[in-house]
């Protein structure tokens, strides 16, 4: 157990800088999530954590000591890779107890410890197996249990369950879930799947191009994005981002035909609005609500009625589409809506949902 | 994917096949034939022996232990009434004298030392250059791996004349102990520069992945490719040495220059060699030499053969 410490922290590749500068303060005993488009900079940073990568400027320290230039043995580290890594001449047991073959722990403690591992991931009847005969699944089951089979200071998972079918994904997804719950160590994991970052994180760490954007809790990352980057890349459906403009002769924001008055925001002040500012209103698909089914629509903003172009039922969902202006926009409706394409759709959403941004910069507008 | 070919084709394909192995493959049958035929068997052009005569090779492995006749000839030159008895005597003696007899075995063995040095030194040479070709990243890495390819595509003739000269120089080629050292250095320059590289290309197919988690579980880069990529690379590293074998087998060309004084260390190409020029120039006796010489390389190919087939690293990584 142990916190991680990244100070300024800078990758480069010949010229061209990979991390920019990154900070973040990792709790014993925390599960961050970091999380972004491919080529964003998180493998790298975990990878540089790991001692798999140099570090070019900036620090890292691993329980209060600065381990820059330790060899990633030196580390106390343990780390499942996105491919698994499995050594192929090594049956499972000798996989999972490799690491520890090499701290030198008694025999007793590693039988003890095997068991352990092979119970939690339902690995006794593959032990003496090579990694050829093992199924996707179980593959990445080995290289979790020869990661917490050690008695690392941290973990460190790289898109471990990239590579499995979704249904298998979503079940070591609360396998992984409650292993951290079990162990209360300090799990670092790299995804590209804004679901696991969301399910698993205590803090969700969203990078872009080489720097942070956003970290906080999967909630007030959900409900509060701070740019138009962090907004779209949270969530599924992605936020419906509709292209506006201020007017502030009447308080309105405008979009195409439509007319927000902002009095209805109340964490939009109109102090940070100039008139005419180009702007996007952010409204997440799910927080449409069909005006027959809604309760309290006193305080709601209440749209015009739309024309429904397209539905993609889901199950208890639907994803059902309209226009606003040219924009095209996704609102989620459950079971209740029964409606059909060509159908006129009478929605309405709460205004604390409703997130303006820049259209310039993508910053947040407060 | 199987591909649907045409009769036309399959014939076409057959013939020629057919015409590279009896290209390739006649002169190892006229070995095998003229071995195994008795003197006067020598001008028949069938490769069919009329009578099969193991005695070359029986001579050649010492099983004979039989009185060598004297040829025909040597007796008539012998009844002549101008040689002296003790003359007679000398050459009836140098005819049976089992001493200059060819000694296969000593020839064999000292082959075999020479080649296995070889094969084992720059295998392990190799390993660690190609690993640090293949993943290490430091100054000179590029001039490093060219360079060695140069050395490979330099001629031995053109360093025979100067690599002597330096054996001299140094003063190693004085003495057996000097020579045998110096013969196996070429042996390994000459190897190593095509072991690095089918080793490096073969490191390069293994998933850098599998050090690095052995790095994560605690192990240092060394010990990482002692427990992760010597294990995995044993098929590579088995037909590497198996090629290092084979060329040190078969070189004849330094041997040549630098064991020429050193008779009992001639290794088997040379006394090849030798035989043609020697009172032992018989051709079923030169043949079945051959034979065996070429022997061991088959046996150690058939066995390599099966290691070689077989990859090491299925499973370790999803793709």
């Amino acid at each position: 157990m142990a916190e991680v410490r990244l100070k300024q922290l800078v990758k480069r590749y010949d010229k061209q800088e990979i991390i920019k500068g990154i900070d973040l303060h990792v709790q014993d005993g925390e599960f961050v999530v970091l999380v972004g488009p491919s080529g964003c900079g998180k493998s790298t940073t975990l990878r540089m954590i790991a001692g798999l990568e140099d570090i070019n400027a900036g620090t890292i320290e691993i329980a209060g000591r600065a381990v820059n230039d330790l060899q990633p043995h030196l580390r106390n580290i343990a780390m499942v890779f996105q491919n698994y890594a499995l050594y192929p001449h090594k049956t499972v047991k000798d996989n999972i107890l490799f690491g520890l073959r090499k701290s030198k722990v008694s025999r007793a403690v590693m039988d003890d410890r095997l068991k352990q591992v092979a119970t939690m991931l339902q690995l006794e009847e593959l032990l003496n197996r090579k990694p050829a005969d093992l199924s996707g699944g179980q593959r990445q089951r080995v290289a979790m249990g020869r990661a917490l089979v050690r008695d690392a200071d941290v973990f460190l998972f790289d898109e471990p369950l990239s590579n499995l079918d979704a249904k298998l994904r979503h079940h070591m997804r609360t396998e992984i879930a409650r292993i951290h719950q079990n162990l209360k160590t300090t799990f670092i994991y790299v995804t590209h799947d804004q679901v696991e970052a969301m399910t698993l994180g205590d803090r969700v760490v969203v990078m872009w191009d080489g720097e942070i954007e956003q970290m906080g809790t999967p909630m007030d990352i959900y409900l509060n994005p701070v740019n138009t980057f962090v907004a779209t890349f949270i969530g599924s459906p992605s936020m419906n981002l509709i292209p506006a403009t201020y007017r502030e002769s009447n308080g309105m924001i405008v979009m195409a035909d439509l007319e927000l008055p902002m009095e209805l925001l109340p964490g939009v002040h109109t102090a940070n609005l100039k008139d005419k500012q180009a702007l996007y209103v952010g409204i997440r698909p799910d927080f449409f609500e069909d005006v027959h089914y809604a309760s309290e629509l006193e305080a709601y903003w209440k749209l015009p009625e739309r024309t429904i172009e397209l539905i993609e039922p889901l199950g208890f969902d639907k994803e059902v589409s309209f226009s606003i202006g040219d924009q095209f926009v996704k609102a989620r409706l459950d079971l209740r809506s029964d409606l059909q394409a060509g159908n006129a759709l009478g929605l309405a959403v709460n205004p604390e949902r409703i997130l303006v941004f820049d259209r310039d910069n993508g910053m947040r507008v407060n | 994917m199987a591909v649907k070919r045409s009769l036309g084709y399959k014939v076409l394909l057959f013939l020629a096949v057919s015409a590279l192995l009896l290209f390739t493959l006649f002169p190892f049958v006229q070995i095998l034939s003229t071995s195994l035929k008795h003197q006067v068997d020598w001008g028949n052009p069938s490769l069919i022996p009329t009578v099969v005569n193991f005695e070359a090779y029986k001579e050649l492995l010492g099983l004979t232990s039989q009185e060598v006749e004297l040829p025909e000839t040597i007796k008539i030159m012998l009844q002549n009434p101008a040689i002296s008895e003790e003359q007679r005597a000398a050459i009836i003696e140098k005819f049976k004298s089992n001493a200059d007899i060819f000694p296969f075995g000593r020839y064999t063995l000292n082959t075999f030392l020479l080649s296995m040095a070889t094969a084992l030194i720059s295998t392990a040479l190799a390993t660690f250059a190609a690993y640090s070709l293949a993943r290490l990243d430091y100054r000179g890495r590029s001039i490093f791996s060219n360079t060695v390819m140069f050395v490979y595509m330099v001629g031995g003739v053109l360093l025979m004349v100067p690599l002597y000269q330096m054996a001299v120089g140094i003063g190693l080629a004085g003495h057996i102990t000097g020579t045998l050292v110096s013969l196996l250095l070429i042996y390994v320059v000459q190897t190593l520069p095509v072991a690095i590289y089918m080793l490096g290309n073969y490191f390069r197919t293994i998933p850098k992945s599998l050090e690095e988690a052995a790095m994560i579980d605690g192990y240092s880069r060394i010990e990482a490719i002692f427990t992760i990529i010597i294990p995995l690379s044993r098929p590579m590293l088995l037909t590497v040495m198996f090629y290092c074998f084979v060329i040190a087998w078969n070189e004849y060309l330094f041997a040549s220059v630098f064991l020429k004084q050193y008779h009992d260390f001639h290794t088997l190409p040379l006394a090849l060699q030798t035989l043609f020029s020697s009172k032992n120039a018989i051709w079923d006796r030169i043949m079945a030499a051959s034979m065996l010489t070429l022997l061991p390389v088959l046996i150690a190919f058939t066995l390599a053969n099966r290691y070689i087939a077989s990859g090491g690293t299925a499973g370790g990584v999803k793709e």
